[in-house]
């Protein structure tokens, strides 16, 4: 049975949240700022977590800043309907995706299991990728670049993954969302740019200044062979 | 320098100038008269000295003496001195200088007091005046560089203060106005700036130093300011502290309907049964929906018109953009068979917040979607006004329009036209679109167009 953490300030919500949460197979446990999120998570792993960004204490963004320090577990931040800056933000350090609040709880386990289902290693794409001087194992969910490790959040992997699989070809973002977020793209979704974004800053890095991927104009991303 | 600065700058020039006018005016009417004085005899102390021992001789020795002394004078290069009886007559009959007879004679004995003039009865029983000529007449001409310099020029001595004061006065005016007129136009810089939505301007900074009515203006512009900000600081906080706390039990509330659902589809045959529950249920989602909708909607409009967040501008390509949104716009229309048309115009492109702009122009077509009736067309269009190097996009639905005095109402908060029968939308799309358009420094205006629906139009700057 996967576990979730929930962290939100709202008590009445998340006691909700998580009735609901149970209820639909999971096994969910809260926490209402992000100190006590952060204790929690120290003292157990956990499959994924659900942050807010509004809480006392420590918020959402800085919460995921310790929490992505050590760990790229799956993490789905609550961010408040049109607050763009924190969705970004929160997506440039490494969020998995982000859920405007409010929101119905269907949709919300509806994302839980996209993320969980694509976070963990699945028996048809078991074999080893080896592209040059890239080296991807989908059973680990390692990445590795002329032999050295490459840290990516599972959304990254997921999308690196997707564009590798399909090296030469230009994916579209529609599809890139589908098959790395597990959900159609919603409009004014700038969600895959901004892992994008991530991936190649990263692999850029550890190639030596290369740029792998491109940004195809008005069609969306190819990883160059 | 802006015109207050001219209207100081001539206004304390021509003060001074008419000064330094009148001032030489009034030293000229004094000098002029010793200036006269001084041409008709010399006042020297050396002709004095010459009066005094001629006036001597003729006392004491007679008129005999003087005639003596004067043709011993005569052979001496110097000024000489004339002894003139008062029928303007000299002693020696030599012809009197320029200027000089009896009545000026007569005149300038009565005025003067300085002894260069002197009236003596002689022994002979006439009267004579003795006074020595003026020594500009006979005094060697001076050299300069060896040229020769022309005698007269103090009589140009006037000019001389009169180009000097003009000169200073035109430097202090200057002075004067850029002194009054710079803290103005500093004041005016913030002023703007604090117009444009920037309420960190302050002038106290700039104006340091300063202690008059003009650094007090600026201090009273900083409080106001800073209260200003203080204010909508305080408001954009309450904003979103309402929205917030709004949408918290909005949150559970889809929750509590989402648990309802959850467990009665697994435990609740009666749940199943009626129907009417199920109904209500959706209902009251759709609702919380509606409402968290609009509570965005007012979130975005009121940071908009506050302009407290700073837009993110990068360039765009408008008929990328555009086409992403007719995509979408068509998508929706399928079902009431409306198409929208639009004929890509390529390498048009604006700076913009990619995010707002979609925004702004997706309210513009959906309403144009909802308000067409079925089987109809919605017509997009751009054209270049190369001349103000903007783009006019039109977008031109088939409806019924609205009425004319409705065409600037329509972009108010919350405002429905009245043909708006069917109106779903919260009466805010418009009021966003305009926000976003002018903070783009662009314009957004509707007009009804005959024998069609109405038609929107947007003009925006474009960049190459």
């Amino acid at each position: 049975m996967d576990k979730i953490l929930l962290i939100d300030d709202d008590v009445e919500l998340v006691e909700m949240l998580k009735e609901y949460i149970d209820l639909e197979g999971f096994s969910a446990n809260t926490a209402h700022d992000g100190e006590a999120g952060l204790q929690v998570l120290q003292a157990d792993t956990y499959d994924l977590v659900v942050l807010d960004v509004m809480m006392p204490k420590l918020n959402g963004i800085d919460t995921l800043r310790r929490i992505r320090q050590n760990s790229n577990m799956p993490v789905i931040m609550l961010t408040a309907k049109g607050d763009d800056a924190d969705r970004i933000v929160g997506l440039e350090l490494g969020a998995d995706d982000y859920v405007p609040k409010p929101c119905t709880p269907r949709e919300l386990v509806a994302r839980i299991r996209a993320i969980l289902r694509r976070a963990k290693p699945q028996a048809s794409q078991a074999k080893t990728i080896t592209l040059n001087e890239l080296t991807l194992m989908p059973e680990q969910r390692r990445v590795e670049w002329s032999g050295v490790p490459l840290v990516l959040t599972s959304t990254e992997f997921n999308l690196l993954e997707v564009l590798v699989e399909r090296a030469g070809n230009v994916v579209s973002k529609q599809m890139l969302s589908e098959l790395a977020l597990g959900r159609p793209m919603a409009k004014f979704d700038r969600n895959i740019d901004v892992h994008m974004s991530s991936v190649r800053q990263k692999l850029s890095a550890a190639a030596g200044g290369k740029q792998l991927i491109q940004t195809v104009y008005r069609l969306g991303y190819q990883y160059l062979k | 320098m802006g015109r207050l600065y001219w209207k100081f700058f001539l206004f304390f020039f021509f003060a001074q100038l008419t000064a330094v006018l009148v001032v030489s005016l009034a030293i000229g009417v004094v000098n002029d008269k010793r200036e006269r004085e001084r041409r008709l005899i010399d006042a020297a102390p050396p002709a004095k000295t010459m009066v005094f021992a001629a006036a001597s001789t003729l006392k004491i020795s007679g008129i005999t003496s003087l005639k003596s002394l004067l043709d011993l004078w005569l052979t001496e290069p110097m000024p000489q001195l004339y002894a003139v009886n008062e029928d303007g007559v000299d002693l020696l009959k030599r012809d009197l200088p320029k200027g000089i007879n009896k009545e000026s004679l007569a005149a300038l004995t009565a005025d003067s007091d300085n002894r260069a003039i002197q009236k003596i009865h002689a022994n002979d029983g006439h009267d004579y005046w003795l006074f020595v000529e003026p020594r500009s007449k006979r005094s060697p001409p001076t050299y300069l560089n060896g040229i020769k310099v022309q005698q007269n020029f103090r009589y140009l001595f006037p000019a001389m203060p009169l180009i000097v004061g003009a000169l200073v006065s035109l430097l202090f005016a200057a002075l004067l106005a850029w002194y009054f007129s710079k803290p103005i136009k500093q004041l005016r810089f913030a002023f703007e700036s604090a117009a444009n939505g920037n309420l960190d301007a302050r002038v106290g900074t700039v104006m340091q130093g300063r202690r008059d009515e003009l650094a007090d203006l600026g201090s009273a512009f900083d409080v106001m300011v800073s209260r200003v900000s203080q204010l909508v600081q305080s408001q954009t906080h309450l904003m979103h502290q309402v929205s917030h706390e709004l949408r918290s039990p909005l949150a559970r509330l889809q929750i509590a309907i989402g648990l309802i659902k959850q467990q009665s589809t697994q435990s609740d045959a009666a749940y199943q049964v009626n129907e009417r529950i199920s109904t209500s249920l959706n209902r009251i989602e759709t609702e919380s929906d509606r409402m968290d909708h609009l509570v965005g909607e007012l979130l975005t409009l009121s940071r908009l018109e506050s302009g407290v967040t700073a837009l993110q501008k990068e360039r765009i390509d408008l008929n990328e953009l555009l086409q992403e949104l007719v995509e979408d716009a068509n998508f929706e229309g399928i079902a009431n068979n409306i198409k929208v048309e639009y004929a890509p115009r390529a390498n048009i492109f604006v700076e913009a917040q990619a995010d707002l702009l979609q925004r702004a122009i997706d309210n513009i077509l959906r309403n144009a979607v909802k308000y067409t009736p079925k089987n109809s067309v919605v017509a997009l269009a751009t054209t270049i006004n190369p001349i103000n190097k903007s783009v006019v996009l039109t977008v031109k639905d088939a409806g019924n329009g609205v009425t004319d005095s409705e065409l600037n109402e329509i972009f108010k908060p919350f405002y429905r036209a009245n043909n708006s029968e069917t109106a779903h939308g919260y009466g805010l799309g418009l009021a966003i679109t305009k926000q976003i358009i002018e903070s783009h420094a662009g314009t957004v205006t509707a007009e009804n167009i005959a024998n069609a629906g109405l038609q929107i139009t947007i003009i925006l700057p474009i960049i190459e």
